[in-house]
């Protein structure tokens, strides 16, 4: 059942997320965005369809079972949607969403070979850390106890996680919204393996490979002719992520360490996929990407760290296209 | 003033912990000087990634950041908003386009190739992390084992007491057992997930666990430095073994595991004033509070 839900997140995320962009940015949907934006895409939505499928669930049944209804209703109507969007603009033919067309050759050059197996050697290296060892960090951590409490009781922060009593006082509620801990029980239900391999394994594994898919991105939107200088990128990316390995907070710790955080999702993951598509000038997709933060992390009312890049991001564009626009009429 | 202190103090903990701060320092450096970026979304990149990185360090800019992503998460978070990784692997490939194209021979752009490599290499721990993390394998294995052969002999629902490395990882490992305390009373951080905090006579309680694991007794005196979060016992005060397990009876402590470095004379005392035997259970004493 693992593999089942591993193989069709590709194809669900991919449906979901073509669909999106085409409408965000359905004129530029078949030019400008790629394959990695699609499935990024998708994975956001996903998460988004948690959150509204966790926050159902507080509101009515306080339960997995209640989130495992509402999510599978959200997807399916979300898949029905996706699916009529795109075959609609394939049909119409004039806007269907493809990956633009790569005007270099298919095959590789040997450079681009060699620098391609040192990547895949790197973040095999990582991939097989994550699903094989058991090097968790856990002291700033209590998703694994609240995963496995919501599924002892099938109920939603009913008892306190920590130690299995009923809460005296309760807990902040801004840390209830977030969707994370039911969305790995639901996982861990539907895919008939323990909470501890689907938290701390699988999930960080599929954290690793959205990571990469930001990484990609970023490098298409800094090196956008240059496919081996692309590849160089990734693998320099994944022995920085190796040798960051060192210290709370670093990406690369974040990720062979505590990949099913919200704040190595954030960091590791929706941040330089943000800064790609402010670099991209891709806005339409950026709420997007301000909405997912707000469903894994605790933000300040909404206000976290996504809305801030795009924001400095705008303000420094307006900066240098202002002093470009001065810089001209005095010439 | 609090905040500001933890900006700085965060970091000079960050830069001691390893280089990567220092290496994106020396390439935002040198993309200014040399002018590094081929196209405007790079210059772009490096002067987003060049003032997030100065006002992250600077404590005035870094403290209103910390505010901005709520005190709910340290120094290290603000660091979200720079692309360190980006930042490095872009920059060092420019910078390495610029070296590159000054090279001729293969064998001098192999050892540039190598340099680099190196030069990243040192800017970690070689494997040796300051954030140490190990793998629990093994010693969730063990905490497992002991668990199932408690489920074995316990009669209905557990509420349990136990050395901190049971506690740890009890409640992920079997949640149908109840703890007296959780991680919270030694990882202080955890208490931002729960309003609830512990009273003194749990605290009591962890302080005699931690000891009498520690030195084997059942009457304990209180160290100065006690791992614990909140109100610690009194400093050179005793802690009385037979007291504490009478009081985390009366606190519906069902089960408790003692440490199996406990004397036999400390054991005979036990079940002389409890008029409890205790049961062998993998490297633990089990004693069933039931059986009274």
């Amino acid at each position: 059942m693992l593999a089942l839900v591993a193989v069709a997140l590709f194809p669900l995320s991919w449906l979901l997320g073509n669909a999106l962009i085409l409408i965000v940015d359905h004129q530029r949907a078949k030019t400008e965005y790629h394959w990695e934006d699609r499935l990024l895409a998708g994975i956001f939505m996903l998460i988004g369809l948690a959150e509204g499928a966790h926050l159902g669930a507080l509101v009515r049944g306080q339960s997995v079972s209640a989130f495992t209804k509402y999510y599978f209703l959200l997807l399916s109507v979300a898949g029905a949607l996706s699916c009529v969007i795109s075959a609609t603009c394939f049909l119409t033919g004039k806007k269907q969403a493809t990956a633009p067309k790569e005007k270099q050759a298919l095959t590789l050059e040997k450079r681009e070979i060699w620098i391609l197996a040192a990547f895949l050697v790197l973040a095999g290296a990582q991939l097989f850390g994550i699903l094989f060892q058991t090097k968790v960090y856990l002291d700033y951590d209590l998703t694994l106890e609240t995963v496995t409490e919501f599924l002892r009781a099938d109920r939603l922060y009913g008892a306190n996680p920590m130690t299995g009593l009923p809460y005296e006082q309760g807990m902040p509620s801004r840390l209830k919204i977030l969707c994370l801990p039911t969305l790995y029980a639901f996982l861990t239900k539907i895919c008939h393996v323990t909470p501890e391999w689907m938290t701390w394994h699988f999930i960080p594994a599929v954290t690793l490979a959205a990571a990469y898919l930001a990484y990609l991105s970023l490098a298409r939107a800094l090196f956008p002719k240059e496919r081996f200088l692309r590849l160089l990128f990734l693998a320099v990316t994944a022995l920085l992520l190796i040798v960051g390995d060192y210290g709370y907070g670093m990406e690369g710790f974040g990720l062979l360490h505590a990949g099913f955080q919200g704040t190595t999702i954030r960091g590791a993951v929706l941040m330089p996929y943000l800064i790609g598509l402010c670099l991209r000038k891709k806005w339409r997709l950026a709420p997007l990407v301000i909405l997912t933060e707000v469903c894994l992390v605790w933000t300040l009312y909404g206000l976290g760290m996504g809305i801030a890049v795009t924001a400095i991001f705008l303000v420094l564009g307006g900066i240098r296209s202002a002093l470009l626009r001065r810089k001209e009429g005095r010439t | 003033m609090t905040l500001l202190r933890n900006a700085w103090l965060g970091w000079l903990a960050m830069s001691g912990e390893g280089k990567l701060g220092a290496l994106l320092l020396l390439i935002l450096l040198l993309a200014w000087l040399w002018k590094l970026g081929n196209n405007e979304r790079q210059k772009e990149l490096f002067l987003y990634g060049g003032w997030m990185t100065v006002l992250c360090i600077l404590p005035v800019s870094a403290v209103l950041f910390m505010l901005y992503q709520t005190k709910f998460y340290d120094y290290e978070w603000i660091w979200t908003l720079v692309p360190v990784t980006g930042l490095i692997a872009c920059g060092g490939i420019l910078i390495f386009e610029v070296i590159g194209g000054k090279v001729k021979s293969k064998k001098e752009k192999i050892f540039c190739i190598a340099l680099a490599i190196l030069i990243i290499l040192l800017c970690g721990r070689l494997g040796n992390p300051k954030w140490t993390v190990r793998d629990l394998k093994e010693e969730r294995s063990a905490v497992q084992t002991t668990l199932q052969e408690l489920e074995k002999i316990a009669d209905g629902p557990v509420l349990l007491w136990a050395p901190k490395e049971v506690m740890a990882h009890a409640r992920s490992l079997d949640a149908d057992i109840e703890l007296i305390y959780g991680r919270n009373m030694w990882q202080e951080h955890l208490n931002a997930y729960s309003y609830d905090g512990y009273g003194q006579e749990q605290r009591d309680l962890y302080a005699w666990m931690s000891l009498a694991c520690a030195y084997g007794k059942l009457d304990v005196t209180v160290p100065v430095d006690l791992d614990l979060v909140g109100e610690a016992p009194k400093a050179g005060s005793t802690l009385e073994g037979i007291a504490c397990i009478r009081k985390a009876a009366e606190l519906g402590v069902n089960y408790v595991l003692l440490p199996g470095t406990l004397s036999e004379e400390a054991l005979e005392e036990l079940e002389q004033a409890l008029s409890i035997q205790p049961i062998k259970l993998g490297q633990y004493w089990l004693l069933s509070m039931e059986q009274k």
